[in-house]
């Protein structure tokens, strides 16, 4: 268990660090569509995850502006630290649940962007970051 | 004081339930926990029924007619509320903006809708694997496409549709089909790259698993529904009688959520529960219940006959 658990350190530490380069898998935006037609225009902000800025539609949800932007690792689960990066899209299965303000848990399908949100990879259970999260506005 | 009752789950039986309970004069509240009501009507695109035989429209707008006429009898619409419990007497534990408190509705209808059933195989939790209602989210409401190249692994409507659905959003579906679980082998921990079926193998960025959809009536069950269990019907689903009555006293629960249909089965069950629930508390006849069953479809009939034949199964997990 223990060495397994230093596998999964070194694994995370490659992924983190090659996420971008990584990660060119044409993830876009869907500006036109044939049936839902073209992309109504909304103000844009800014909010910042693990420390790199990320524009987003406002009102989105943050998991969809990550997601946009190309980044496919949301969190790292509890027990074994594997990758997960949404997959209900609802609220209902713990694969997207972010740190946001200082905030863990905090499901990023369902949370909208709003400008100057720090948000963070959640590793494992999360951590409420003392200070910061008496800051989350809800 | 008038009799309340509290829809939870604003989908098209949840809307339907409501809006007949409403017409009724009942007190009617809709709760949904998404910030719009409509359920899956806000992200599928392709062209449904609301009633069997009806002309075909899109989902988008059978939800606004669906809203408008909930509106027009005097449904309350509660959206951004997570209905998180339910307990004895029918006492709801209610989640609005972080905050939660405790209501007792005189019925409750739970049409809360169903999930994508899981299919565990090799890396299915790798990032870059969604549900199919997950991906249709991202695409249709979100407007995000997650990748270039897709698997769908799958291969009734709900795959169907999908596939149609990631063509209309500008992706490639690589391939699309149903294998055992065992020869489905996912590439990429950090983020799908292939996945490989059997011996061949595929570079795909996005897996969907579209195996089907299974009834979400957990808050049912929570509160002593027993469950029954029918392929047809999507596995197991709450018992109800021919009035999507529960054995637990005013509660009904109606639409995929007592077993997964069609879009026009649901709203026909749904507006079957709303009167059947209104007739409960003495503000509609037998006779209006019979009508707006007749007026149902032969698949409301076919989904109220099946449930009829089913037996309670005989370990009940939640009870």
């Amino acid at each position: 268990m223990i060495s397994r658990e230093r596998d999964n350190r070194r694994l995370w530490e490659s992924i983190l660090d090659n996420r971008r380069e990584s990660d060119d898998v044409g993830a876009n935006r869907i500006t036109t569509h044939p049936i839902l037609g073209d992309l109504p225009p909304v103000p844009l902000v800014e909010f910042t995850f693990d420390g790199a800025a990320v524009s987003a539609r406002d009102g989105e949800p943050i998991a969809a502006a990550l997601i946009a932007a190309g980044y496919r690792v949301l969190r790292t689960m509890p027990r074994f630290g594997d990758a997960r990066g949404g997959y209900c899209m609802v609220g209902r299965c713990p694969d997207c649940l972010v740190v946001v303000d200082g905030l863990p848990n905090v499901p990023a399908c369902r949370t909208p962007v709003s400008a100057g949100q720090a948000v963070r990879t959640q590793h494992g259970l999360g951590e409420a970051v003392s200070g910061e999260a008496g800051r989350h506005s809800t | 004081m008038t009799a309340s009752i509290a829809v939870v789950g604003a989908g098209p039986a949840g809307l339907a339930a409501a809006t007949e309970a409403a017409a009724a004069g009942a007190a009617v509240t809709l709760l949904d926990e998404q910030d719009e009501p409509g359920g899956q009507l806000r992200y599928r695109i392709q062209p449904l029924t609301v009633a069997e035989g009806a002309h075909a429209d899109r989902p988008a707008r059978i939800a606004e007619r669906l809203i408008d006429e909930a509106l027009a009898a005097g449904v309350r619409f509660r959206t951004n509320a997570t209905v998180a419990g339910c307990f004895a007497g029918l006492e709801l534990l209610v989640v609005e903006e972080g905050v939660s408190s405790r209501e007792a509705p005189d019925c409750l209808i739970v049409a809360t809708g169903s999930t994508d059933l899981p299919y565990p195989f090799a890396g299915a939790t790798y990032p870059g694997v969604f549900s199919a209602r997950g991906l249709q989210i991202l695409l249709n409401l979100h407007r995000v496409r997650p990748g270039r190249r897709f698997a769908i692994v799958g291969g009734a409507a709900d795959a169907e549709e999908l596939a149609v659905d990631i063509m209309l959003a500008g992706g490639e579906v690589v391939w699309s089909g149903i294998a055992p679980a065992p020869f489905l082998s996912t590439e990429g921990v950090e983020g799908v790259r292939g996945l490989t079926v059997g011996q061949d193998h595929h570079a795909v960025d996005v897996i969907a698993i579209a195996v089907g959809r299974q009834a979400d009536p957990a808050l049912a069950t929570m509160v002593g529904t027993p469950l029954a269990f029918s392929t047809e019907l999507g596995g197991l689903i709450p018992l109800v009688d021919g009035h999507l009555r529960s054995p637990i006293a005013g509660l009904f629960v109606a639409g995929d959520a007592a077993g997964v249909g069609s879009v026009a089965a649901v709203v026909a069950e749904g507006r079957l529960a709303g009167i059947a629930a209104a007739s409960s508390l003495g503000l509609a006849s037998d006779e209006e219940v019979s009508a707006v069953r007749a007026a149902g479809g032969p698949e409301l009939g076919w989904r109220l006959a099946r449930r009829a034949a089913l037996p309670a199964i005989s370990a009940q997990p939640y009870q």
